[in-house]
């Protein structure tokens, strides 16, 4: 159980406390409970739930997944203002999540050619007219970065050095 | 016991606890196959645990549905409780199920163990189920991972009723108009939990009341009747 353990890297703690951390904090904590409850019940799983006959089945013990429920926790016209941020943020991770399921089995890929070709010609073709205009090489390759800015930003001017008294 | 030969069941038959249900979970496509509620596996076959009637909601996913009152607490469903004890450490909750679950007062968002949350005996709290085994007391959290509260905690005021799971699961399908058909008539704020209790808080008695019959009247009703029962509730409400 130790060895087992020993050998595969965790994430620290601090880490995964961090904001940004919230799926793999989410996936470590599920990792380690499973971890748990397999030791607990090692002695309990027969031969032929490991076999192949076994993994053919998934047990779903709750009807939220399955029907595919709301949360229950709802406020309309504004009765809890916080209530319905959540829930408008709910509807729009949803609707993403339909998005990205549509198009993974339509098997499109997430941008379209023609959509790749607009912006590509876009940004290439300012980097030619850029590189043609200057030839400075560094000036170009920043350019790429901001591209959705403006191609020249106000110059400033040189710094004068106030004369001595 | 004498071996009975087992009746060919098939997806919508009534079923009792112990019924084999192999070969009808077995018609289609094998390579994957979701067991919900009411069906548990016994070696090679798989065996009913509650009386009901087999259902196939979806490709593949069999589930034994059947009116029901009493909930079985499920890890990570949503449910509405009323806090019965406040003791030293946990706070006891009656879900509705066979025991009451425990809720630690350190499970709540800003809870420490010097600041610990304003909870009295008789407050109604929406909370998720952390731990639910057979053999073991529920547990319920008021937290994400994360320590943030979102849409889990105290709920405040308001209005608690208690009716069917099946009711529950009915209202909060993504198709049922009835939620949304009341949203656009009058403000309210509103917690379904799994075990059966709904909690309600409008702006007045008599929205509350109106709300909590509309629930309740559309145990039996299709969406159809739905919208219309809302369009009619709502022209006899604003008479008043």
């Amino acid at each position: 159980m130790a060895q087992r353990r020993a050998h595969k890297r965790n994430l620290s703690k601090g880490i995964l406390d961090m904001k940004f951390m919230k799926k793999s904090k989410e996936k470590a904590e599920r990792e380690q409970e499973d971890l748990e409850s397999r030791d607990l019940f090692e002695t309990d799983i027969t031969k032929a739930l490991k076999s192949s006959e076994g993994a053919q089945f998934i047990i779903e013990h709750s009807m939220v997944p399955i029907e595919r429920l709301l949360n229950g926790r709802m406020s309309f016209k504004g009765m809890n203002p916080d209530v319905e941020r959540l829930m408008e943020q709910e509807t729009r991770e949803l609707r993403e999540q339909e998005k990205a399921r549509e198009r993974l089995q339509s098997n499109k890929p997430e941008i379209s050619d023609v959509d790749m070709a607009k912006r590509l010609g876009k940004t290439v073709s300012k980097k030619f007219s850029n590189s043609n205009k200057n030839k400075d090489s560094d000036d170009s390759e920043e350019d790429e970065d901001d591209s959705e800015e403006e191609s020249s930003p106000p110059k400033r001017g040189k710094f004068l050095k106030p004369a001595d008294d | 016991m004498i071996p009975t030969p087992d009746p060919a069941y098939r997806v919508g038959d009534s079923v009792l606890p112990g019924d084999d249900v192999s070969a009808a979970v077995r018609t289609g496509d094998v390579s994957k196959i979701v067991l919900g509620p009411g069906l548990r596996r016994l070696g090679s076959q798989v065996v009913v645990s509650r009386a009901g009637v087999l259902k196939m909601p979806k490709n593949n996913v069999f589930v034994v549905d059947a009116y029901q009152k009493r909930y079985i607490p499920v890890k990570d469903e949503h449910v509405v409780g009323v806090v019965t004890n406040a003791s030293s450490d946990v706070f006891r909750v009656d879900i509705g199920a066979s025991v009451t679950a425990s809720l630690s007062y350190l499970d709540f968002e800003h809870a420490t163990k010097k600041n610990r949350p304003n909870i009295q005996v008789g407050d109604v709290v929406y909370a998720k189920l952390s731990t639910a085994g057979r053999d073991m007391e529920p547990e319920l959290v008021c937290v994400d991972t994360h320590g943030k509260a979102g849409k889990l905690g105290k709920l405040e005021d308001g209005f608690l009723l208690t009716c069917s799971l099946n009711l529950i699961r009915k209202l909060l399908s993504v198709n049922c108009p009835l939620l949304q058909a009341l949203g656009q008539k009058w403000p309210y704020e509103c917690a379904f939990g799994m075990n059966g209790k709904v909690w309600i808080k409008a702006r007045s008695v008599k929205e509350t009341i109106a709300i909590g019959n509309a629930i309740y009247e559309s145990e039996l009703m299709d969406n159809a009747q739905i919208k219309k029962m809302c369009t009619n509730l709502g022209l006899v409400i604003d008479s008043m």
